[in-house]
């Protein structure tokens, strides 16, 4: 059958067939859904499964379908994710059992390496390993130590439980420290550490021995060289202090190191303050001398300090300081004080004008009456014998004087000074020698208290007599006209005392001090009034080589009191 | 979900997954890590994660960390913020 336009009409029949063909492929493609769907289905539940293993084994919960519907799944490719995931797990493991492996090898260095003995244990004392110090200190060469306990292969018993570290860091679950533990002859300090797992058990402990018995020794040798030191110290502050003389120790830098007491006294600085300061600044009095001293330009030098308003003269001497082949460390300086001496000298050249002066007046009336005695014009025999009687006296005078000059010279020869000794009655010589004064002295009075029966005495009279004249001449030469002057003898203990007191002008402390010193006059200045300054310096050497005693006592504007004693023995 | 770099800093990426719970949180994050695994390795870059899931907290630290990146968390305005970015560093120990 054809159409009206050519194209040919389908019967019914032929349209039914059609129908069914495309029925059935209708059929077929549903099927082919169903199974398509039933395969996706299959797959995601696949894909949601293996998601969901790997993020178990990641540690996560599930994926939930109402969280993430399949389209999403697919589109967020979560195995691809966790895959990514792992191989960056991996990577990191990889690369932390490299670093692992790297810090073995470096414990494993520092242990055989340590300079101490580490062991190794178990909870039960089982040694687990050591290092080769270890093996060392406590085991003999090729014993193998593994697997034994450690009381019998290190301890060997000798450690008191007490002190056992091990059985303290079991105790305690944390680190414990023993220091000086003995192991036969050897000192030790110890350490233990324990080891957790990670269910926090204990599962090692790590005992780490160092070896401090040299180190004790050290500080034996340390303790004894610092009491050596100290003594060494102690004897040199005890030489420092027996040096009268002040002394300081500067260094090469002229810094001070070191003083005495003497120098602390004299410098009026306390003995540690000037301690590693320059030199000039700590003493600013002795700087010329020892600026010149240390700078080399002198080794000797004198200098004077004002001391409480008395001017003193010192020496300063130096001399280097040597430490071993070290050359020069520093210059010690003596500062000997000589204020005596200059005083003595001053004294001597006084002297010598005085003396000289002494000589000459005698000598001028000699020569003046001898001339007036040898002239041709007739004299009256009573001019004649007063002239006579003038030289004989300056004569005598004289004579005196070149004795005083004799002794003087024997005493600074270092001799003694002789004496001719007879038995003699000491009041008689007193009564003779006080009216040959009372004769010659109208000006003044005399009191005399002596015994009336005579007391014989072995004495040298000559000068015993010079030195009751040197007194009783110094009580008239310094008391006013018409001043009395008391003498008085007797017995005193074992000895005859002699007392000669006068009302003159006294004398200060310092002349007091100085009365018996040779060449020392109370006012040098006073020429008026004569004498060499020997007079008492005689008189207590004369006395004192009879075995006796002299002394003054005086105040200024007082008077005077000298008392001698001689032993009766 | 978002992932963008801050205007501010550059070297900061920022990651907004509140309102996701676990565990598509952490496949986001992972996603993340995996694409900028150079930058965040070396320290260039660091992915800062917002989330107000507390699950998230410890499974996107405790993976990050098994992957070798330094992880901190914090608290930020009611919500966690997590810092991944730089190696881990190994742990040390003293003396007790």
């Amino acid at each position: 059958m054809t159409s009206q336009h050519g194209t040919m009409e389908l019967s019914v029949e032929e349209r039914g067939l059609e129908f069914e063909s495309l029925r059935a492929e209708l059929a077929a493609l549903r099927r082919e859904n169903v199974r398509l769907e039933q395969q996706q289905k299959k797959e995601i539940r696949y894909i949601r499964e293996k998601v969901d293993q790997l993020l178990q084994t990641i540690g996560t919960c599930p994926l939930k379908s109402e969280e993430l519907d399949d389209e999403h799944l697919i589109a967020l490719d979560p195995i691809g994710i966790v895959s990514e995931t792992f191989s960056q797990i991996l990577d990191h493991l990889r690369y932390t059992n490299h670093q692992l492996g790297q810090a073995r090898d470096e414990i494993a260095a520092i242990f055989h390496a340590a300079a101490a003995g580490i062991l190794v244990l178990d909870p039960s004392r089982q040694i687990l390993s050591y290092n080769r110090k270890l093996q060392e200190f406590f085991l003999i060469a090729g014993q193998d130590a593994l697997g034994c306990q450690c009381s019998e292969a290190i301890c060997g018993r000798q450690e008191k439980m007490s002190e056992c570290v091990f059985e303290k860091v079991i105790a305690s679950g944390h680190g414990e420290h023993r220091s000086d533990i003995l192991f036969g002859d050897r000192h030790y300090d110890v350490v233990g550490m324990p080891i957790t797992g990670s269910d926090g058990i204990l599962s090692q402990i790590v005992l780490v021995y160092n070896d401090i018995t040299e180190q004790k020794a050290s500080e034996a040798a340390l303790r004894t060289a610092l009491a050596e030191a100290r003594d060494a110290r102690g004897k040199l502050d005890a030489i420092l202090h027996s040096v009268s003389d002040p002394l300081i120790v500067v260094d090469a830098h002229h810094r001070v190191v070191l003083v005495n007491r003497a120098a602390e006294d004299l410098l009026g600085i306390c003995l540690h303050q000037p301690l590693g300061r320059a030199l000039r600044k700590a003493m600013a009095e002795p700087l010329l001398a020892g600026t010149a001293l240390l700078s080399g330009a002198a080794d000797r030098l004198e200098f004077a300090l004002l001391d409480q308003g008395r001017e003193r003269f010192f020496q300063a001497r130096t001399s280097s300081l040597r430490e071993g082949n070290e050359g020069v460390a520093g210059t010690v300086i003596l500062l000997h004080e000589v204020t005596r001496e200059r005083e003595v000298e001053r004294m001597k050249s006084e002297f010598v004008s005085t003396a000289a002066h002494e000589l000459q007046t005698p000598l001028t009336a000699i020569i003046g009456f001898a001339e007036l005695l040898l002239s041709d014009d007739p004299l009256p025999a009573e001019v004649r014998r007063e002239s006579l009687q003038f030289v004989h006296q300056k004569a005598e005078r004289l004579s005196l004087l070149v004795d005083d000059l004799l002794d003087v010279g024997s005493l600074e020869a270092g001799r003694e000074l002789e004496l001719t000794l007879d038995v003699a009655d000491i009041n008689l010589l007193l009564r003779r020698v006080i009216r040959s004064f009372d004769l010659h002295s109208s000006r003044h009075q005399f009191e005399l208290n002596l015994p009336e029966e005579p007391l014989y005495v072995r004495i040298d009279h000559r000068r015993i007599a010079k030195v009751l004249e040197n007194i009783i001449g110094n009580a008239i030469k310094y008391s006013p006209a018409g001043g009395l002057i008391q003498i008085s003898g007797g017995l005193e203990g074992g000895n005859y005392e002699v007392a000669i007191t006068d009302q003159g002008i006294g004398m200060s402390a310092e002349q007091r001090e100085r009365v018996f010193e040779r060449f020392y006059r109370g006012d040098a200045s006073d020429t008026s009034l004569g004498g060499t300054g020997l007079g008492m310096s005689i008189a207590r050497h004369n006395i004192e080589a009879h075995g006796g005693r002299i002394w003054v006592e005086s105040r200024q504007g007082e008077g005077s009191r000298v008392h001698f004693q001689l032993p009766l023995g | 979900m978002a992932v963008k770099d801050t205007p501010m800093d550059n070297q900061r990426l920022e990651l907004d997954i509140r309102g996701q719970i676990c565990p598509s949180t952490l496949l986001t994050a992972l996603r993340t890590i995996a694409m900028h695994r150079e930058p965040l390795r070396s320290g260039q870059q660091v992915l800062a994660i917002r989330t107000d899931n507390r699950d998230a907290t410890a499974t996107i630290p405790a993976a990050a960390r098994n992957m070798g990146y330094h992880v901190e968390v914090e608290k930020e305005d009611g919500a966690y913020l997590i810092l991944i970015g730089g190696e881990a560093s190994l742990p040390s120990g003293c003396w007790p």
